[in-house]
Order: C-alpha cells, then sequence, then structure tokens
C-alpha cells in the first residue's frame, strides 16, 4: 500500500499529497456507488421479467420472458450507441451531440453511462408491458429502437442534463418519477390505444372481461424484486457519494421510498377491501391489487425523495393511489387494454409524483409558501406534461406507420393459439402426469442394487401415495 | 522572519484542519452508503421468506403466503417506523427508548442506521408468520406482526445493542442479533403454533400418526435458500456498523467466511444425517435437510462471526445441527405443527449460536478459557432464556385474547377450501385458459 511521500521539510506540498489522494480516492467511490447500485437496478429486469410473466395466461409466458430479455439486449446496443450520446453528450437545450458510439467518452464518464443504461432498460421496459398478448415482434422491436435510441434520452437530456432546456427552467425531477415513469406510461398508452385490446377483453356493452394472472408466485416475486430494486434506483440517482451531505441524503431517500410505498400499499388494500362494492359484498383481500398499490408507491416517490419530510412521503404515497385509480378507471371506460396495469401505475403514479415533489419538496408550497414554490409547481406541472406528450407522440407516430403496414399486431388466429407456440414454438410449460409421488421404501433385491434397473425385474419395490396432484409449474 | 513562518505554520494547520474535515465527512458517507447497500441486501431476505415458505405450502394456499408475506414489509415498516425505531435507539433508560417516535427529530446521522434495523425488524416479524401457514386467521397475522416489530422486538434489540440496554451492560455478546432476532422470533413461534393448533389433516387416527404434508413446489424452496444465502451474508456483515474505522474491513471479511463456513458445515451436517443415520436402507439424499441444515447454521453464526476463527465456525455448524434436531424432536412430541420447521431453526439455531459466543472466541471458554470466561457463558445463556421469555409471553397473552375471540385461525371448512379461494379469492396458478 503505497502512501504519499510525507517531505517533513515542505508541509505543505504534503498537505497536497494527502489532498490529492483523498480526491482520487473519492472519485473511485463514486464510481464503486454507481457500479453497485447500477447492477441492483439491473435486477429490475428480472423484477419485470416475473411480474409480467406471471400476469399474462400460461399459453403467453415464453414470448413475455423472451421479450424482457431481449430488450436489456437489444435496448442496452441502442442507448450506447446513441442514446448516451443524446441524453449526455452536453449539445443544445434539446438533446445532445457528442459520445455517439461512446467515441471519445472519458474514463470518468463510463460508470455514469452505465448507471443511465440501467435507467432507460427500465423505462424501456415499462413501454412494452402493457402490449402483452397480442403484440408482433416487428412492432416491439421497433419501439424498443426508437424509446432506448431516441425518445428515453432526449427526455432525460431535458430533464438531467445541464444544459437541458427542462433542467434550465428549474425542473426538478430526483429519481425520474417524470423522465422515466411517466414517460414509460404515456407510451405505454399510445402503444397500447394504437394495438387495440386483447380478443375477448372488453364486450360490445363496454363490459371487460378479466384476465387472471397465471402464477401468483411470479407476480409476487417480481414484485418484490422492484421492492429491492426501487430502493436502489433512489439511492442510486445522488450519482455521488463523496460530497459532504450525501450520506444523510442517500438515507433520506431510501427511508422515504419505504415509507411511501408502504402507505400506498395500504391504502390500496383497504381501499379495496372497504370502499369499494365488490371488496365489500365478497369480503376478499386481494392481491393483485395491493401489488399495484405497491407499484404506484415505488413510482410517486422518485421524484421528491430526497426533499420530503418523512411525513410527506406518507401523505404522497396514500394520495398517489388515487392518482392510478383514476387513470385506471379512464382506460376502462376507454377500453384500452393494459396486460400488467402498467399505464394506470406508470402514468397516473409518475405524473402525480412530479406534481407532489413541487408541492411537498423542501421548497415547495406546503414547507415555504412563496412566489417561487408556486413558480416550482408551475414548471413542474408543466414539464411532466409535456415529457408524458412528447413520448406519447413519439410511440403514436411509430404506430401510425406500423398499422399502415398492419405490423402491429399478430393475427387473431396467433392470438388464440398463443403466442408461445406461434411465435418461439416453445411451450412454457409440460404438464406430464407423474406416476410417482413418494418413495416409501427401498428394498434391494440383489446386493448389486447399484445395477442398471430394468423395467422387467426392477430391484426397488415401490409404492405408490395417494396424496394431492401437484403441478410442476411454479 | 519569524511572522512569515507563524503564518506559514497557521496556514498548513488550517489546511491540515480542512482535509481532516474532508476526511471525516466521507468516512461518514462511506458509513451510510455501506449501511444502506447491506440493508438493502437484508431486505431481499423477505422475497427469500417468500419463496421458500410458498413451495412448502399446498397449493391451495399460496397466495395467502404471497399476501402474507408482501404485507408484512408494509406493517413491519410502518410499525417499526412510528414506533420500533424510537423503543429501540431512541435515548432513554435501560428497558427502553423514548425518543423519536414517529422519526420526528431524527438526526441525519442515524437515518441509515433507522434503515438498517428496519430491515431486521422485517425479518423478525416475518418469521412468526411462517410456522402457522394454511390455518391461521388475517387478525392473527396482522396483529402479531404489528406486536412483533412494533413492540417486541424493538425492545429486545434496545436491551442487547445500546449502551443504556441491561444486557449489554452485563456483557450479552450478540454480534449480528442471533439471539434477539432467530431465537426472539422462534419463541414467538413456538406460542402462535402452540396456541394455534395443528393443521386439519396434519395428524390422523385421533392424533396418533403424523401426515407428511409435501410441499408443492421445490424449485421455489431452493430459490428461496439460495436468498436466504445471499441476504445473511449481508446480515452479517452489515451488522459491523460501519466501514471507515481501522479494522473494519478484515472484520467483515472474516465475518463473511465464517458465515459460508458455518452454514455449509450445518448443511453438510444435515445431509450426512438423512442419509446414513435416519434411515440407510432409503439411500437418500434429501434436499430439505440439506437446505434446513444450512438455515439453522446461518442463523447460529449470527452470535459470534466477528470473533471466531474458521475452526469455531465450522464446530459450531456441527453443533448447532445437533441441537436443532433435538428441538425438532421436542416439538414433534408436543404434537406442534410447524409448517417450516421454523421452531427448531430460529430457537435451535439461534439459542446454539449464543451458547457458541462465549465457548469458541478468541478468549473463550474452549478456546483460552480464564477466570472471566464462565461468567461469558452464564450471561449469554440466561440473557438469551429472558429473551425468549420475552418474546414467548408476550405472544403467549395475544394467543389468549385471539381465542377467547375465536379469531386466531380460519374456520375448517375455510381451511379445507384453503386460504386462497377464502380470503383472497384468487387461485394461485391458472393453467386452465389455453382457450
Amino acid at each position: 500500500m503505497a502512501s504519499p511521500l510525507i517531505n517533513q521539510s515542505d508541509p505543505i506540498a504534503s498537505i497536497n499529497l494527502i489532498h490529492d489522494e483523498l480526491e482520487s480516492f473519492k472519485k473511485n467511490v463514486d464510481i464503486f456507488f454507481l457500479v453497485v447500485m447500477g447492477s441492483i437496478v439491473f435486477f429490475l429486469q428480472a423484477g419485470f421479467a416475473f411480474y409480467e410473466s406471471g400476469s399474462v395466461r400460461s399459453k403467453n409466458v415464453t414470448n413475455v420472458l423472451f421479450l424482457n430479455y431481449m430488450d436489456t439486449s437489444i435496448g442496452s446496443l441502442f442507448y450506447l450507441l446513441c442514446g448516451y450520446a443524446l441524453a449526455f453528450g452536453e449539445g443544445n437545450g434539446f438533446c445532445g451531440t457528442r459520445y455517439f458510439a461512446l467515441v471519445g467518452l472519458p474514463f470518468d464518464k463510463m460508470a455514469h453511462c452505465f448507471f443511465q443504461y440501467t435507467f432507460a432498460a427500465t423505462a424501456t421496459t415499462i413501454v412494452k408491458s402493457s402490449l402483452h398478448e397480442r403484440s408482433s415482434m416487428t412492432a416491439y422491436f421497433t419501439s424498443i429502437m426508437l424509446l432506448s435510441g431516441i425518445t428515453y434520452p432526449i427526455v432525460s437530456h431535458w430533464a438531467w442534463s445541464p444544459v437541458g432546456w427542462l433542467a434550465q427552467l428549474g425542473y426538478r425531477d430526483f429519481a425520474g418519477s417524470g423522465v422515466v415513469h411517466a414517460m414509460g406510461g404515456s407510451a405505454g398508452l399510445a402503444a397500447a390505444l394504437m394495438t387495440g385490446p386483447r380478443t375477448g377483453r372488453f364486450e360490445k356493452n363496454g363490459n371487460c372481461n378479466p384476465i387472471q394472472p397465471h402464477s401468483i408466485p411470479q407476480v409476487t416475486l417480481g414484485a418484490f424484486i422492484f421492492l429491492f430494486g426501487a430502493i436502489a434506483f433512489n439511492a442510486g440517482s445522488n450519482l455521488t457519494i463523496s460530497k459532504s451531505k450525501d450520506g444523510a441524503v442517500i438515507s433520506l431517500v431510501c427511508l422515504n421510498t419505504l415509507i411511501c410505498v408502504a402507505s400506498a400499499t395500504a391504502t390500496s388494500l383497504l381501499y379495496q377491501r372497504y370502499f369499494t362494492a365488490s371488496g365489500r359484498t365478497v369480503k376478499n383481500w386481494n392481491i393483485v391489487n395491493m401489488l399495484n398499490g405497491s407499484f404506484t408507491g415505488m413510482v410517486v416517490i422518485c421524484a421528491g425523495c430526497d426533499q420530503y419530510p418523512p411525513w410527506a412521503s406518507l401523505v404522497v404515497g396514500c394520495l398517489g393511489y388515487f392518482a392510478f385509480l383514476l387513470v385506471f378507471k379512464a382506460m376502462q371506460r376507454f377500453q384500452i387494454d393494459d396486460a400488467t396495469n402498467s399505464v394506470p401505475v406508470q402514468l397516473g403514479g409518475g405524473y402525480f409524483g412530479v406534481i407532489g415533489a413541487a408541492i411537498f419538496g423542501s421548497d415547495g408550497i406546503i414547507l415555504s409558501p412563496s412566489k417561487s414554490s408556486a413558480y416550482v409547481l408551475l414548471v413542474n406541472v408543466f414539464g411532466g406534461a409535456v415529457i408524458a406528450i412528447f413520448s406519447f407522440l413519439s410511440v403514436l407516430f411509430l404506430y401510425v406507420i406500423l398499422r399502415y403496414f398492419n405490423l402491429h399486431r399478430v393475427t387473431e388466429r396467433e392470438e388464440k393459439i398463443g403466442l408461445d407456440l406461434a411465435l418461439h414454438n416453445q411451450a412454457a410449460y409440460h404438464m406430464e402426469d407423474d406416476k410417482i409421488e413418494r418413495i416409501i421404501s427401498v428394498e434391494s433385491i440383489s446386493r448389486r442394487s447399484t445395477a442398471k434397473v430394468q423395467p422387467a425385474n426392477s430391484p426397488y419395490r415401490l409404492r405408490r401415495m395417494t396424496s394431492e396432484p401437484h403441478i410442476q409449474a411454479w | 522572519m519569524g511572522s512569515s513562518w507563524k503564518m506559514m505554520v497557521n496556514e498548513t494547520y488550517s489546511l491540515l484542519l480542512v482535509e481532516q474535515q474532508e476526511l471525516e465527512s466521507f468516512k461518514k458517507n462511506m458509513d451510510d452508503l455501506f449501511l444502506i447497500i447491506m440493508g438493502n441486501f437484508v431486505f431481499f431476505l423477505q422475497p427469500g421468506f417468500f419463496l421458500y415458505e410458498s413451495g412448502t405450502v399446498r397449493q391451495k394456499n399460496v397466495v395467502s403466503v404471497a399476501f402474507r408475506k408482501f404485507i408484512n414489509t408494509t406493517i413491519s415498516s410502518l410499525t417499526y417506523f412510528l414506533t420500533g425505531f424510537a423503543l429501540s435507539f431512541g435515548d432513554g433508560n435501560g428497558f427502553c427508548g423514548f425518543q423519536y417516535f414517529a422519526l420526528v427529530n431524527l438526526p441525519d446521522e442515524m437515518m441509515a442506521e433507522c434503515f438498517f434495523q428496519y430491515t431486521f425488524a422485517a425479518v423478525a416479524s416475518s418469521v412468526p408468520s411462517g410456522v402457522v401457514h394454511e390455518r391461521s386467521s388475517t387478525v392473527a397475522f396482522v396483529s402479531y406482526t404489528a406486536l412483533t416489530s412494533g413492540f417486541i422486538y424493538p425492545i429486545a434489540a434496545h436491551w442487547v445493542a445500546t449502551k443504556n440496554g441491561w444486557l449489554s451492560r452485563l456483557g450479552f455478546d450478540d454480534f449480528a442479533f442471533s439471539g434477539v432476532v432467530h431465537a426472539m422470533s422462534g419463541a414467538t413461534c413456538l406460542a402462535a403454533a402452540w396456541m394455534t393448533g395443528p393443521r386439519l389433516d396434519r395428524y390422523q387416527s385421533g392424533g396418533q400418526r403424523r401426515v407428511v404434508i409435501s410441499p408443492h413446489s421445490v424449485p421455489q424452496m431452493i430459490l428461496g435458500a439460495f436468498v436466504f444465502l445471499f441476504g445473511m451474508i449481508a446480515f452479517n456483515a452489515g451488522s459491523q456498523g460501519s466501514i471507515s474505522q481501522s479494522g473494519d474491513g478484515s472484520i467483515i471479511a472474516q465475518v463473511t467466511i465464517n458465515t459460508l463456513i458455518c452454514a455449509m458445515t450445518s448443511a453438510v451436517t444435515g445431509l450426512i444425517y438423512h442419509r446414513f443415520i435416519v434411515d440407510r436402507s432409503k439411500k437418500n439424499w434429501n434436499y430439505s435437510s440439506c437446505v434446513n441444515g444450512s438455515f439453522v447454521g446461518m442463523v447460529a453464526i449470527c452470535a459470534g462471526c466477528n470473533q471466531f476463527q474458521c475452526g469455531g465456525a465450522f464446530a459450531l455448524g456441527i453443533l448447532s445441527y445437533l441441537l436443532y434436531l433435538a428441538i425438532q424432536a421436542i416439538v414433534e412430541k408436543l404434537k406442534v405443527d410447524d409448517v417450516v420447521d421454523g421452531i427448531a431453526i430460529q430457537l435451535g439455531g439461534g439459542y446454539a449460536g449464543l451458547l457458541s459466543v462465549p465457548l469458541f472466541k478468541d478468549d473463550g471458554l474452549l478456546t483460552n478459557p480464564s477466570k472471566s470466561s464462565p461468567w461469558g457463558l452464564l450471561i449469554n445463556a440466561g440473557g438469551g432464556i429472558v429473551i425468549m421469555l420475552w418474546s414467548f409471553s408476550i405472544t403467549i397473552l395475544l394467543y389468549i385474547v385471539l381465542r377467547y375471540f375465536d379469531l386466531h385461525r380460519v374456520s375448517p371448512s375455510d381451511e379445507k377450501l384453503g386460504l386462497d379461494m377464502v380470503i383472497h379469492k384468487e387461485k394461485a396458478y391458472d393453467h386452465t385458459t389455453r382457450k
């Protein structure tokens, strides 16, 4: 371990040496911080995979998992090719102009690029979750290219690059309620609107047929992974750990995330059980509804978690659920089919989070009312709306082209068979009969009991158990 | 000449002060980051519990397991931030703390620690619901979860982890809360499982024969076991509390190695025990005994991982599995139905861990005995019993109230139908919609 050469006859130079060592160590630790947080945010991709896979019918599971795995691959290529350049390559107020294909990227920006890629992966994967069970591969690939290469980077440039025009106006969005979630939600809305609902989902008289998730354990595993990743999503958005107040800020961020999620979950649960007609008559504790509430909490807190006092995150979580409910009811009314409820969560929760950051933030209306706090609210409302409208229009434009060539969804026959077999020729589950349930006793007839098992005179005697049939799938 | 020398000395001194302040603030940031990363990994134990227990129950109860494990994060975070953190780490007397209720006036320096301690409380409140799956009611679940994370666990943590706490003043040594989290929740498990009663089809022929209820999904159980390993490494390493003091790094490294050794030794002990001692003729390499063994090892090593040499961790792996077997036999004798073996794992592993610290630490009874070593053993053993009695008695009181109103379990017909359809009106798996 090399330590700086302390020169007793020149104390100031020695102090400068120690100062330089400390500065370089701080840089290393900042990079370490971004790498660890980025890896945990990357694990969100697995969360999306399981949540969406559990939410669809079992004949589409391979397709869902395929799409999730692919969007990490394809999305990363396009983000690193032109996305990061458009997002953080300096440039003008609209977009960046340097570092295309990462040419010229300095070493000390690489960790930042990795971390921002994990956010881009999250934003991109949100959009496709509303389209499951009927979307074509062409639509999927083109929308991934558009979102991770152009739309999301431009939006993040506006809000997070120092020269972006929204940032210059004062738009405040710490971990991306608007930039990631509202953008993904409104893009998903455009895609779901243009793709059309699944066959048999809505009837002519306005009824909505429920389509049950095929595996609650997968849905719940996805939700837990979301929780795990959301903490790193918010904490990592601080981008540094070496400045003087950083530790306190990220600790507050983690606490606020937990409190907001707990509050939104509890609100959704109690509302659904005691305040809806179906909850009161059937008296059920609905798990999917509760999970949607908790996702809304995770999305809503992103914008202002570094500034909220803990009581504010409790309030924001509670109110955010009602923003979700509003968008959810609107989508049912307009017969827009969302396979995983991602549009209400992301768009409703994301936009409300942006508003909430302006209201409950440390220079917001509640905590320090003044003219400038009204301006902050105005900027956030405006900025969130612009982001949502921009991403909606960009995906709408893509889908107009796709619909012209009728490439936006699979044929009805393919949808009926299930995309697993139609598109991938690979069923997700194989339900074979299991003849042997449990072995109770084993007797070896000869000493060579490890001899090959022959079906005619098998060396083992087995007894069958009659217990409940179990399904191999999980 | 003299004044310019003085000026240079002053300038040097002020530069030095600036550097020292920068270094101190950086160290604080690093400690916070360490606690947050470790806390996030410990938080991932929640899906570990969910996966393991969901794989263990029958298919008709899977949604209720998923619901309870998820809502555990909600209930435990709300109660812990409301009252739990205050009772354990607010300034107070030897019994409990009195500051920071609802995190009011919480100073910046304590926030990361609050987050990390919450993840431990979430573990402590998640364990008891595991043993009473498939028959426990929602009311019972919500009440013992809120009680554990809001009251029982924080007070026990205060006794052990703060300077004022009476157990820590006596010299109770429990590094990563083998006793406070695991033995304590094991006692809660015992009280809950005993008062709730066994599952209806667990004992047949008038309570004589114990029926084997098979797990419905082994992949979920094994994934849960892997997640436990992942989380327990952080559970033990993060308990160091800081990364910036000198020596922290080597202690944490020792902790992680000891954790792995003890968990794996226990797992192998279980494997060998089931293959060669339980029934040699069956030639059974039983995954369940291996996995349970690893849990016992993980739980037992928490108490002393920062102080053991590798040999101590190895010995503890074997000894804790033996105590696990003893408690498992007692639980079966008492006809207490334990869905996931939680009582034996937590009680057996936790208490073995507590006993092991004064035995295997560097100046312990078995390694380097001295006059003061027996006192350490007495304190750990006695303190562990006090903690277990604390949680056992409060849970029994809760269940007396619940049983008076007959709210402690679901009705027999509901249990037969499965809690999924009865409470949540949702099936766990739906493979019928291939149309």
